[in-house]
């Protein structure tokens, strides 16, 4: 007896790998496939998979508008944000000892601040405005004589809102800053452009874009060169940036991910886009649900609300046949409200009763239609349940 | 939601049979108790009624606000204290609770709330 599934609804924390991409990933493994070490370039088995990574390394480069030379291959966006901010802190460490970055990052970047931080550096956390923004005017009145990088989270993985870089790499490149852009929500949902952009680094995840877990890469922008210093050491691979064999299977997965994300980007962001409206209009009729952040500009599946009168870990043990994420980060049993939320202004009682749905490739209309069922009656019947609902209607 | 919930504590989060207030016009003897608020993110609140004797619970109702480990305790609560005399409901501890519905050391808070809430039954 097959167990139904709960429907997926949670593409911003991770997604499926694209059975199409799968297929591509299969041929770089098994004993019948091109499984050797891309360094090995004596044989066959070498040069085929060393082949493979240049293709992938192309998709990738070509999703971002990159050189490929640009892209260096790592774990996962972590690693490739460790070695932005490490390695550019490192290399430019005459230069000064002052970060710029935003209070609604990922803790990817958060916490390698705070390591950062510990080591003497000194960070400046913008505040957003009520809607999720920066303000480009924020990030150069923080440039300093001595900052060395300003980090900026292109499209936040809660609220999905999108900021303006254009305006704040043009603030950053005017001033001589390195900009490293955190786009592991964004990269394969819409444009991005580094060689129209002053931007210097930019990182992204495969398990975001349809490809696997365990692959990411970083963009290092060549001309004009920016210089990092290693993080892992032992072989020089990836232009000595990122030692370590290359996992072809994944990085195959990555670069074909990438090519399916960019062949598909506008049909089905307008396809997201009217699903995800059709949800919110719908859960709009409840009385005193909020949507946090703005409402454009925002990545086309992103929905975050928060709930009047329900407690957002509730709603999600109530919601068994919807898989979506509490706006909160779960640090403990006890949920912590989401820094984000409360960044933007939002009351301790409305950040815990945030959801954070977020729709992708696989979502259809069906699955939109159950869930607005599905979420009114909790919803409901959560508040019937509650004294402080009762006492406030 | 850390995790996969246990059975014990998803059973007594969905078992509203209990849950409410007695109708206004209801008749006997009846006793309020309440714990927490709005600041805390946590409330839950107990309606009794009693037996003509005024020695037993021949009803209960109850309402509660915060995660699903406050509304499973409370559920619970409500549960077990039907039938019971009056003398016995000190037995329902917060220990007693967070046991039954397996919960962990940062969870026993809402155990606790349930109880201060049978505590101050007037």
């Amino acid at each position: 007896m097959s167990i139904q599934r709960p429907i997926y609804l949670d593409y911003m924390a991770s997604t499926p790998i694209d059975p199409r991409v799968i297929e591509k990933m299969l041929a770089y493994m098994g004993p019948e496939g091109h499984f050797g070490n891309a360094a090995s370039l004596s044989h066959l088995y070498g040069w085929s998979a060393s082949e493979a990574i240049d293709t992938a390394r192309q998709q990738v480069a070509d999703l971002i508008h990159a050189q490929s030379d640009s892209i260096v291959f790592t774990s996962g966006a972590t690693e490739a944000i460790n070695l932005a901010l490490k390695g550019a802190c490192h290399f430019y460490r005459r230069k000064g000892k002052h970060l710029i970055t935003t209070q609604i990052e990922h803790s990817a970047v958060l916490d390698t601040l705070t390591f950062l931080s510990q080591q003497g550096y000194e960070v400046t956390y913008l505040k957003p405005d009520a809607q999720g923004l920066i303000e480009p005017e924020a990030v150069a009145a923080a440039i300093r004589p001595d900052t060395v990088l300003c980090s900026i989270l292109h499209a936040n993985n809660e609220i999905g809102v999108i900021q303006d870089l254009p305006a704040i790499a043009e603030q950053t490149a005017k001033q001589g800053v390195l900009l490293h852009v955190d786009a592991a929500q964004s990269a394969g949902k819409i444009p991005l452009d580094c060689q129209g952009l002053p931007i210097d680094l930019l990182s992204l995840s495969g398990h975001k874009l349809y490809g696997p877990k365990g692959v990411g890469a970083l963009f290092v922008r060549r001309k004009p060169r920016v210089r990092l210093t290693p993080q892992m050491h032992g072989g020089g691979h990836e232009f000595g940036l990122r030692s370590g064999t290359l996992a072809t299977h994944q990085i195959v997965g990555l670069g074909a991910a990438c090519a399916l994300a960019q062949a598909e980007m506008k049909t089905e962001s307008v396809r997201l886009k009217r699903l995800r409206d059709q949800l919110w209009q719908a859960l709009n009729q409840l009385p005193e649900i909020y949507l946090n952040g703005a409402v454009e500009p925002r990545l086309p599946g992103n929905l975050n609300i928060s709930v009047g009168g329900v407690d957002g870990e509730a709603l999600l043990m109530a919601l068994q046949d919807v898989a979506v994420s509490s706006g909160a980060a779960c640090t403990s049993a006890t949920l912590a409200p989401s820094h984000v939320l409360r960044a933007l202004g939002r009351s301790s009682e409305l950040a815990y009763s945030a959801l954070r749905f977020s729709l992708g490739r696989f979502t259809t209309d069906a699955d939109i239609q159950a869930t607005i069922a599905h979420v009114t009656t909790e919803i409901n019947a959560l508040r019937a349940l509650s004294p402080l609902w009762h006492d406030q209607t | 939601m850390i995790g996969r919930p246990n059975p014990t504590l998803v059973h007594y989060f969905r078992q509203r049979k209990q849950a409410g207030r007695f109708p206004a016009a209801t008749k006997g003897t009846l006793r309020y108790g309440r714990a927490g608020g709005a600041a805390c993110h946590h409330q839950v609140c107990f309606y009794i009624r009693l037996n003509t004797d005024n020695t037993h619970i021949e009803d209960v109702r109850f309402q509660a606000y915060g995660p699903s480990t406050t509304i499973a305790a409370a559920a619970y609560a409500a549960e077990w204290l039907m039938g019971q005399a009056i003398i016995d409901i000190a037995q329902l501890t917060a220990q007693a609770i967070a046991e039954k519905l397996g919960m962990c050391t940062t969870q026993r808070h809402s155990a606790c709330l349930v109880a201060d809430a049978l505590l101050h039954l007037h």
